[in-house]
């Protein structure tokens, strides 16, 4: 078996645009923002929903940096794209707003979509005026996703739906659902038949429906597609080739700094609220976790190096989100066995950000692919099964 | 320099896998072959700065060679025997008597001897037949590398974990018979070594996972091979995603080294992974090749004991993991710039 990354690399990696000046003027913002108050360390997290913090970054711009300037973008480089996410998942900003859009439904859609499709929704995007959702999960088909029932019939001009969705975060807030739906009957090949629409929610027949999170906020939904027509322009790729564009599309939700960072706010508490004076124990316990932070920030980085260089980079993606996510739940854990205090809800305190992270934990690794789908796909790529 | 590395672990490669094709190591025999051809490979003058008629090569030139050395599990002390040669030269030893041990202290002030406040042994990884000389690798008071030299009289003869000849010196009872101050920085030393130890981590390791792979693929129980079972592609996942970070880790802070941008966090938290995942990986490695590995019969045991040993060397994760920990717990609301700046 080959190793995931080629070891010793000899290659030097890809040089790096010189960051400093990007990172400065995203701090700043963060700044601008933590003082009005939009951004409150360790009481939300990037899925939190702030149109007006999106619209505000947009035009600073932070969003769409890489995109092609006749969409809105800069044409910058991923790695800078990458550190303006990693600036603000570190600062807890809420990202819920444009982050699905930005990630993965705009380059979807520049890269499969129609052009009137394109003309009509990518700019303003880029500007962040549109927030998406992610059509994937339905109540029968988690984790086995080309078991999806939700289907969409060719009529005259369009293709109308019959189906639900859900665990579609921020469909309350959002303008557009990507929904993976069957447009052919269900064959031999099980992965056959399927299609991606971007489908509009001011739509009548589609109804929202809030699934209130254990810990008391609506941020998930059920979505109900009844009867709602869809215009042909709306559909992603040739039609019947859905499976393929989900995969495609999965690989940009699984690398980034998201899937590590989302309690980076409360490790920020805990490393204060240690401080310089602590006890080798609660250092230890401590730097246990930040090396981990600093290695997987290394393996996250690669992985989009070797995305822009055209290399594979499944198997490292993969274990990417599985390590991060670990840790993600792990942080709350040792501030838990360090800290003590009981945490109590309700203040942007430690115990505040402690409670919160406690009870956001148990999504982080199902969300986006859980930990056995994900350790089944490394699994794969070494050779077994 | 990434054809001299490329060509020096072409080198090491073939040397290896002509001695190590199959169950064949730990005869002392084999290993003095070994470290002679280490010698006659011309090695040893890898690190040894092109002033002082070495190859002048870098971390990652080296880190090719500690890679193969782990992969093949390979006899020596592979990250002292890389590093000895140049301080030899420096303090002008004959090379073939010497090692080293690394003391993280600054416990050299003034250019004298300080007993060191924590540390009350070290121990020394033999180099060949037998050790009359151990350069004790220390800080001076202004972080620059000295080197304390102890000589044989007082040491113990140990053996490591994989059964290697090691020096153990009991620093409350002895003195050094010299001090000599270098303009090295300590730091660099201490990183360099530890990313060598990485690297010879990585390389078992990597070695370890194939074999498991391949058992896994080959042995049928209850009808179908071992890796048809959802329970070891788990344990093989695992142990493949804690490599993969600790590669990364160590890829990114050789490249630093190189660079001469290699921040403390980066080099420790690579010591750290490589550790955490020898951990793993030779936990999941004997978990799935059965009884049969606990034994000599088969080949695995000896990564297995070099990666306990060598996860102990260079750095201890307890010990990198406090020093973290410290230094993030300082930086007050700081800690992102700190890590990523």
């Amino acid at each position: 078996m080959q190793p995931f990354i080629p070891f010793p690399d000899y290659s030097g990696g890809t040089p790096r645009p010189d960051v400093s000046a990007l990172r400065a003027a995203v701090r700043a913002f963060l700044e601008d923002e933590r003082r009005a108050g939009t951004i409150v360390p360790g009481l939300q997290s990037w899925t939190t929903f702030d149109r007006g913090f999106s619209e505000r970054a947009a035009r600073r711009g932070f969003l769409a940096l890489t995109w092609p300037r006749r969409f809105g973008g800069q044409e910058r480089t991923a790695f800078e794209r990458y550190v303006v996410c990693e600036e603000m998942l570190a600062a807890g900003a809420p990202l819920g707003s444009h982050w699905i859009a930005e990630r993965q439904s705009g380059p979807q859609i520049m890269r499969h979509g129609t052009e009137e499709l394109k003309a009509a929704l990518v700019h303003r995007i880029a500007a962040g005026q549109l927030t998406f959702g992610i059509g994937m999960s339905e109540p029968d088909s988690g984790s086995d996703l080309s078991s999806v029932r939700t289907k969409a019939e060719k009529v005259d001009g369009g293709w109308r739906m019959e189906g639900r969705k859900v665990w579609t975060t921020n469909a309350h807030h959002a303008d557009y659902l990507i929904v993976l739906c069957r447009t052919e009957a269900r064959s031999e090949d099980r992965y056959a038949g399927l299609s991606q629409l971007v489908v509009p929610l001011d739509d009548p027949k589609v109804t929202v429906r809030p699934l209130v999170s254990l810990n008391g906020e609506h941020e998930l939904n059920e979505v109900i597609f009844d009867g709602n027509v869809v215009p042909d322009t709306h559909l992603l790729g040739q039609g019947g080739d859905g499976w393929k564009l989900v995969i495609e599309e999965l690989a940009f939700e699984r690398s980034a700094p998201d899937r590590f960072m989302s309690t980076f706010g409360l490790l920020r508490i805990l490393t204060e609220a240690v401080g310089a004076s602590g006890d080798d124990r609660a250092h230890a316990e401590v730097g246990r976790l930040v090396a981990r932070l600093s290695a997987i920030r290394d393996l996250s980085l690669l992985i989009g190096e070797r995305l822009e260089a055209g290399q594979p980079a499944t198997g490292i993606a993969t274990i990417a989100k599985d390590l991060g996510t670990g840790l993600e739940q792990e942080i709350p854990e040792v501030a838990r066995r360090v800290l003590s205090m009981v945490p109590v809800r309700g203040r942007a305190d430690a115990a505040g950000a402690l409670s919160f992270a406690i009870l956001n934990a148990p999504c982080f690794s199902l969300r986006g692919g859980t930990r056995e789908i994900l350790k089944g796909i490394v699994a794969r790529e070494l050779g077994l099964r | 320099m990434s054809d001299t590395a490329r060509m020096l672990d072409d080198t090491a490669e073939r040397l290896l896998a002509r001695h190590f094709a199959g169950n064949v190591r730990g005869t002392r025999e084999s290993a003095a072959a070994v470290l002679s051809e280490f010698f006659d490979n011309g090695l040893d003058q890898l690190l040894v700065p092109e002033a002082a008629g070495g190859m002048g090569g870098g971390t990652l030139d080296a880190a090719a060679v500690a890679y193969r050395w782990g992969y093949h599990a390979a006899p020596g002390p592979i990250v002292e025997m890389l590093l000895l040669p140049a301080l030899a030269a420096e303090a002008a030893l004959d090379p073939d008597r010497t090692t080293l041990a690394l003391l993280d202290e600054a416990c050299v002030r003034s250019g004298t001897w300080q007993k060191p406040a924590k540390a009350t042994s070290v121990v020394a990884p033999v180099i060949g037949e037998a050790a009359a000389t151990v350069l004790v690798c220390a800080a001076d008071e202004r972080g620059r590398l000295a080197l304390a030299r102890f000589g044989g009289d007082g040491m113990e003869l140990r053996s490591s974990l994989a059964g290697e000849d090691v020096a153990l010196l009991d620093l409350a009872a002895l003195r050094p018979e010299s001090v000599q101050a270098t303009e090295a920085s300590f730091e660099a030393f201490a990183a360099r070594g530890a990313l060598l130890t990485a690297c010879a981590i990585l390389g078992a390791a990597q070695r370890q996972i194939e074999i498991a792979i391949e058992h896994a693929n080959t042995r049928k129980q209850f009808g179908k091979p071992l890796g048809k079972f959802q329970a070891i592609q788990h344990r093989l996942a695992e142990a493949a995603s804690e490599q993969a970070v600790a590669q990364a880790a160590v890829r990114s802070a050789i490249a630093a080294q190189d660079a001469g941008r290699l921040k403390p966090l980066q080099w420790q938290a690579a010591k750290v992974q490589t550790g955490r995942a020898a951990t793993t990986v030779v936990a999941a490695a004997h978990q799935i090749l059965g009884a049969i590995a606990f034994t000599e019969e088969h080949v695995l045991h000896h990564y297995s004991k070099r990666l306990w040993t060598w996860r102990d060397a260079w750095g201890r994760e307890a010990e990198l993991e406090r020093r973290i920990g410290a230094q993030a717990c300082a930086q007050g609301a700081g800690l992102w710039p700190w890590m990523v700046d």
